[in-house]
């Protein structure tokens, strides 16, 4: 008996402490579905301990009645029966407590309190009967046990289960013809107002338990004024700021809210009539707007939707996920589920046909872009419970539409892209939830949308963004492909523009492209020599772009050696003569960059040596930069020398440009020096600066600089 | 008579207490059989759960977020202040100002004159909301929006108001929302990063963006941002090589892919199939990605909607028309960064490119996602970091202006996803410095996008350093005046 004893008192032990350790990691537990059986005995086994508490107190109380010894023997064995049912219990209704729907506030109490008994019967367990606080412990088990079994009854049968066939009486039914007062404006007093102001509290000799008594009024007079919500008392006081002596309900009772602030509001300007009713009111008045509101909110005013089918196996679900299908739960807790197909040149069929698998849990489909065509649409007519079909973009045609007949839930559907046309209105009729049609984006026009509208008033057909033809925009310029500034020998110049349809038209002697007579681009343009090529891009409906400019440079003959005669300014030395034949070009923005050779005061001079073998040349292109903000101004006259002396080189060409006459914007540009073909080894090259800036110019009657970044040889 | 319970009672010494201990450790193991994670750091969930931990019901499903990296003005925007242009030069009250703290750029500045908008205001829609002359394509769509007057700030400076926009923190080792999204939600399409960045440069006096915006912080590093190029292919180096075909390819990654599994089996690091993977995802991103660059599905005239700068990659309204496609194709969070907007000086001349730059692109794709029905589950938000101040910086002239940094409210809108359409909320005093009614906090914006998005922001955390972290820290309330 004694070993019988220890095993039991230990198990309860044992399971206290479980129960202790569940309650305090409760946020990380989840109960498995095999240990769900257990939970589920809860509501039987705390008849158990119910029970034997009563009886343990009925022994107590009889227990002058009893023979010591056998009061011992029937005590104990109670004792630890009840301590093992209540613990018992306890733990399987932590267990069934972690199932959904069960988080309210109700619970928490039924919980904490029934947790609380367990403990306080193995206090019992420990305690000597003899003691004087065994009694106190005992008897405020069952004190306890009451209220825990009372809050699990109302957790089970609803709180007010117990008093329902008394209040049941007093519960109303509201419709269209039920008074606003009583339905509406009698409600909220109820219960904002006459806490305190009623048969037996008349705070402000106000008694507000009926629409006569309140039109009589407390000791400030009635409690509104028909038609004029301004000068209610119950509005003014409402409004007062809250901290105000006057104001009502009083600080730290519950307020009004602002609908029913305005509800009120418009009630009384409404009349304040008692009797009329919802179906008595004008469409348009804001009371039976506001009423209609609170109508739908207390309807449960959730518009979520509720499904009431099976959910998926889970293994199902992830079976059906894959890389291009996603399968997932629209909602915790809820059976319905997304699905969405991605990624086209991935596409089969099968992705749609093996949805029938989960034909009733599918509630949204996305299946854009994917080469989805008329057939593949029977499979979704399985798909009982879709209510959301995307099918922009897709390969489908009106016919489709037909295969959709059994989706009786879809609400919306997008067939934006698609080729559907007015047929579809023969579709339409079969689908009775459809609210939103979009169809932006295929043949239906504007005008095809008045007799869509007509014929389907309940749907909402959107055609969105429509073209305007007056709209006109400029396109952009075209785009450059290539990279580099500098073209090897034979290496070509690619444009482009992404907008299908679009001509690129362009010039390479200088002159403004337009769209008539300039060349068309239609093949990489292949150049000789230093060129800017001048594009615009046209197309009908559009405005022409503005003149884009690119500017290349190719690679010519290369110097063996080259040198600087003049230094370049100090802070603008480069790399010295190896900039002028390392083929790396300079930015506009950067002139302290490496490949720049700057000159202010004394004009860009370099030699060049062709070595032994010099080649036939015929032009020379200067490369220099241009940003006139920073006095940086192309060269006022440039000139080549040749000859076989460094020493004893003769002219052959000077070329003194035009002077700009405006700003221009920053850039890289070349300078074409042509000159009689000949075969010289060395050649002078000398840029002159332009000695006063030009009176237009910010800087006027300051010297400007010149900048080069490379000599290129042909 | 031996009482037994006494005895027992008083036989509880310490081998008893050791023994019932045992016990005690005996419910803890069975405990714990029921909280498998209790004893673990709780670590990723993993490729296992494809909806990650959704909280409740939501009705977004992605999010757009057009960020103004800089802070557009709200004064030249949304927030229509006539008061200002009437005490044009005046001082700002210091019972107004209340003590604000100042920048740098105008805290030894002696006056703080007033100064209103250069540009027009009027009402638009059915709301009648107030646009100025600058977004006359928005002021088209502003039944579709919901305009927030009085977002409010704590930081004064750029980085940390940035930081503190996009991480919750204005310290940057915090993960960005988009990272707590995909952490929290997970990704829609296998194929594609679940959030994606876009960058581009306006005209104006810009701010730097910096990858600290979009990390992942201490969450899993495949939650980070990725950042798109803003050149021709968005993503390097997803092309084959020359002489390199899809299938020779494939037969490449599935001799790799064996040879990784000879290694895990050998060696059992789990980080082995995490690379596998990648690759796997890789493969699939090359036909992915090529899918959605693709234009060609795309009519003329959704250039005309997005306007014609959509075709350069890297601008803005390429970067909006891409981040309608990464969206429409899965892509939890398309964060976009539009940079120039920090007009100190110069703002009448600055401010017009900047929303020229932004206006056409940033309506068109709120049009665009609805008329493809999807609105309705993408939530897009256009705003900055804060707002600018209601006096001038600088010098004051007829005909130029300029405007420091202001936490105290600037304005920002969304659209779509769960958000009431046609309504401005909040409302600002009328010198457009401090807020009247409704403010709401960053905590509260971040709380209210979470929501949206099915999640519970007190409950998205992840434990780091010996504490849960949020997105909003131990703040945020919920918005519900801008929830449909």
């Amino acid at each position: 008996m004694a070993r019988l004893e220890k095993i039991v008192s230990n198990f309860v032990f044992f399971l206290l402490f479980l129960l202790a350790f569940l309650l305090i990691f409760e946020s990380h537990v989840t109960i498995p579905y095999w240990l769900q059986p257990v939970g589920r005995m809860h509501p039987m086994v705390l008849h158990f301990p119910i029970a034997l508490i009563v009886m343990l107190v009925l022994l107590d109380l009889f227990q002058s009645h009893l023979e010591p010894a056998s009061f011992e023997k029937v005590h104990k064995v109670l004792l630890y029966a009840t301590a093992v049912t209540t613990s018992l219990s306890a733990i399987m209704g932590f267990f069934l407590s972690k199932e959904e729907g069960y988080t309210s506030d109700l619970m928490a109490l039924h919980k904490w309190i029934g947790v609380s008994v367990s403990y306080l019967v193995y206090l019992l367990l420990l305690t000597d009967q003899k003691k004087w606080w065994y009694k106190i412990t005992l008897y405020s088990s069952l004190v306890i046990l009451f209220f825990a079994g009372h809050f699990g009854a109302g957790l089970t049968h609803g709180m007010d289960f117990l008093l329902e066939p008394i209040t049941k009486n007093q519960k109303k039914e509201f419709t269209e013809n039920t008074p606003v007062f009583e339905a509406f404006i009698d409600p909220i007093l109820e219960a904002k107002c006459k806490g305190c102001h009623n048969h037996q509290k008349r705070k402000g000799d106000l008694d507000m338990t009926s629409y006569a008594l309140m039109t009589r009024g407390g000791e400030h007079g009635p409690v509104w004024i028909q038609g004029n919500p301004a000068g209610s008392e119950i509005i003014k006081r409402a409004l007062l700021p809250l901290e105000h002596e006057h104001h009502m309900p009083p600080e730290g009772k519950p307020q009004l809210t602002g609908s029913e602030l305005a509800l009120l509001k418009s009630w009384i300007s409404a009349g304040a009539d008692a009797n009329v009713s919802m179906a008595q009111l004008d469409p348009s008045d804001t009371l039976l707007m506001l009423a209609k509101q609170r109508m739908k909110a207390r309807q449960g005013g959730g518009n979520r939707p509720r499904y009431d089918f099976d959910f998926a196996s889970k293994d199902l679900v992830a079976s059906l996920n894959n890389p291009y299908r996603t399968v997932v739960q629209q909602t915790p807790g809820s059976p319905a589920l997304d699905v969405n197909i991605f990624v086209k040149q991935a596409f089969k069929s099968e992705y749609i046909s093996e949805l029938k698998k989960i034909k009733d849990q599918v509630v949204s489909l996305n299946l854009a872009y994917m080469p989805v065509k008329d057939d593949d649409l029977t499979t979704i007519a399985a798909l009982g419970n879709l209510e959301k079909l995307n099918l922009n973009h897709t390969d489908i045609t009106s016919a489709a539409l037909a295969y959709l007949d059994k989706c009786t839930r879809l609400n919306s559907l997008s067939l934006s892209g698609t080729a559907v046309d007015m047929q579809l209105s023969d579709g339409l009729g079969q689908l009775p939830a459809l609210k939103d049609v979009y169809l932006w984006n295929t043949s239906i026009t504007h005008d095809n949308l008045t007799e869509l509208k007509k014929q389907w008033p309940a749907i909402r057909f959107h055609l969105g963004y429509q073209a305007n033809e007056e709209d006109l925009i400029r396109l952009t310029p075209p785009l450059l492909k290539n990279k580099n500034k500098v073209l090897e020998r034979g290496e070509r110049i690619v444009l482009e523009h992404k907008l299908p349809g679009v001509s690129i038209r362009y010039t390479i002697d200088g002159s403004d492209p337009d769209s008539i007579s300039s060349l068309i681009y239609q093949k990489p343009i292949e150049i000789q020599s230093f060129t800017d090529i001048k594009t615009i891009a046209y197309k009908e409906g559009w405005l022409t772009s503005e003149v884009q400019v690119f500017e290349f440079f190719v690679k010519g003959a290369s110097p063996v050696e080259a040198g600087l005669i003049n230094p370049p300014s100090r802070k603008y030395q480069g790399k010295g003569a190896m900039s002028l034949m390392d083929f790396e070009k300079g930015e506009a923005t950067n002139f302290r960059a490496k490949p720049w050779l700057g000159y202010k005061d004394k004009p860009f001079a370099a030699w060049v040596d062709f070595g032994e073998k010099p080649p036939a040349l015929q032009q020379m292109v200067l490369s220099f930069g241009i940003n006139m903000g920073q006095y940086i101004m192309p060269p006022v006259q440039v000139e080549i020398w040749g000859g076989n002396d460094l020493n004893d080189v003769k002219l052959l060409k000077r070329l003194t440009p035009p002077p700009p006459d405006a700003y221009r914007p920053d850039a890289v540009s070349g300078m074409r020096v042509p000159f009689a073909t000949s075969n010289f080894r060395y050649y002078k090259i000398k840029a002159l600066p332009v000695k006063k800036l030009p009176p237009w110019h910010a800087g006027k009657g300051s010297a400007g600089w010149v900048f080069v970044d490379e000599l290129f040889f042909y | 008579m031996e009482k037994p319970l006494l005895e027992n009672r008083l036989n509880v010494n310490r081998r008893h207490f050791l023994g019932k201990l045992g016990l005690g450790v005996g419910g803890v193991a069975l405990g714990s059989l029921l909280a498998p994670d209790i004893f673990k750091s709780t670590g990723e969930e993993g490729e296992g759960l494809p909806l990650g931990f959704k909280h409740f019901a939501s009705k977004a499903k992605r999010v757009i977020y057009l960020f103004q990296n800089g802070a557009p003005s709200q004064l030249e925007s949304f927030d229509y202040k006539p008061k200002l242009n009437k005490m044009f030069g005046e001082d700002l009250p210091e019972s107004i100002r209340g003590g604000q703290r100042l920048t740098g750029m105008t805290a030894n500045q002696e006056k703080f004159p007033l100064v209103g908008s250069k540009f027009a205001f009027s009402q638009y829609g059915q709301s009648g909301a107030w646009v100025s002359e600058l977004f006359p394509d928005i002021a088209k769509i502003v039944d579709d929006i919901c305009v927030i007057k009085t977002m409010h700030t704590e930081a004064i400076n750029h980085d940390p108001a940035l930081t503190f926009m996009q991480t919750g923190a204005q310290v940057g080792n915090r993960p960005s929302m988009g990272a707590w999204l995909s952490y929290g939600l997970g990704s829609e399409n296998k194929n594609l990063p679940a959030f994606c960045v876009l960058l581009s440069r306006g005209r104006g006096n810009g701010q730097g963006v910096y990858s600290k915006l979009w990390t992942n912080g201490f969450l899993d590093s495949i939650h980070q941002g990725v950042q798109f190029s803003s050149g021709e292919d968005p993503i390097l180096y997803l092309n084959n090589p020359e002489g390199m075909d899809m299938a020779s390819r494939r037969k490449m990654l599935d001799h790799l892919a064996s040879l990784n599994e000879m290694g895990y089996r050998e060696f059992g690091d789990p980080e082995i199939h995490a690379k596998i993977k990648q690759y796997e995802m890789a493969y699939r991103m090359q036909t992915a990605v090529p899918e959605i660059t693709d234009l060609s599905k795309e009519p003329d005239h959704i250039i005309k909607m997005y306007g014609p700068d959509c075709l350069v990659p890297g601008t803005y309204a390429a970067n909006c028309l891409l981040a309608r496609k990464l969206s429409e194709s899965g892509v939890r969070f398309v964060q976009l960064y539009h940079q120039g907007w920090d007009q100190h000086g110069n703002l009448v001349g600055e401010m017009p490119m900047q929303a020229q730059d932004v206006d056409r692109a940033s309506a068109a794709l709120v049009t665009d996602l609805k008329q493809r029905g999807l609105l309705d589950e993408t939530l897009v938000i256009w705003g900055g970091e804060f707002g600018r101040t209601n006096y001038c910086q600088g010098k004051l002239t007829k005909e130029n202006y300029g405007r420091d940094h202001h936490p105290r409210c600037y304005s920002l809108w969304m659209a779509g996803g769960g958000i009431k359409a046609g309504i401005t909320y909040g409302k600002t005093d009328e010198f457009g410095y401090n807020i009247v009614e409704d403010p709401v906090h960053v905590h509260d914006l971040h709380a209210t996008i979470l929501h949206l998005i099915g999640l519970n922001h007190e409950k998205l955390t992840f434990k780091h350093l010996g504490r849960r972290f949020r997105l909003t820290d131990v703040h945020g309330k919920l918005v519900k005046g801008i929830i449909a």
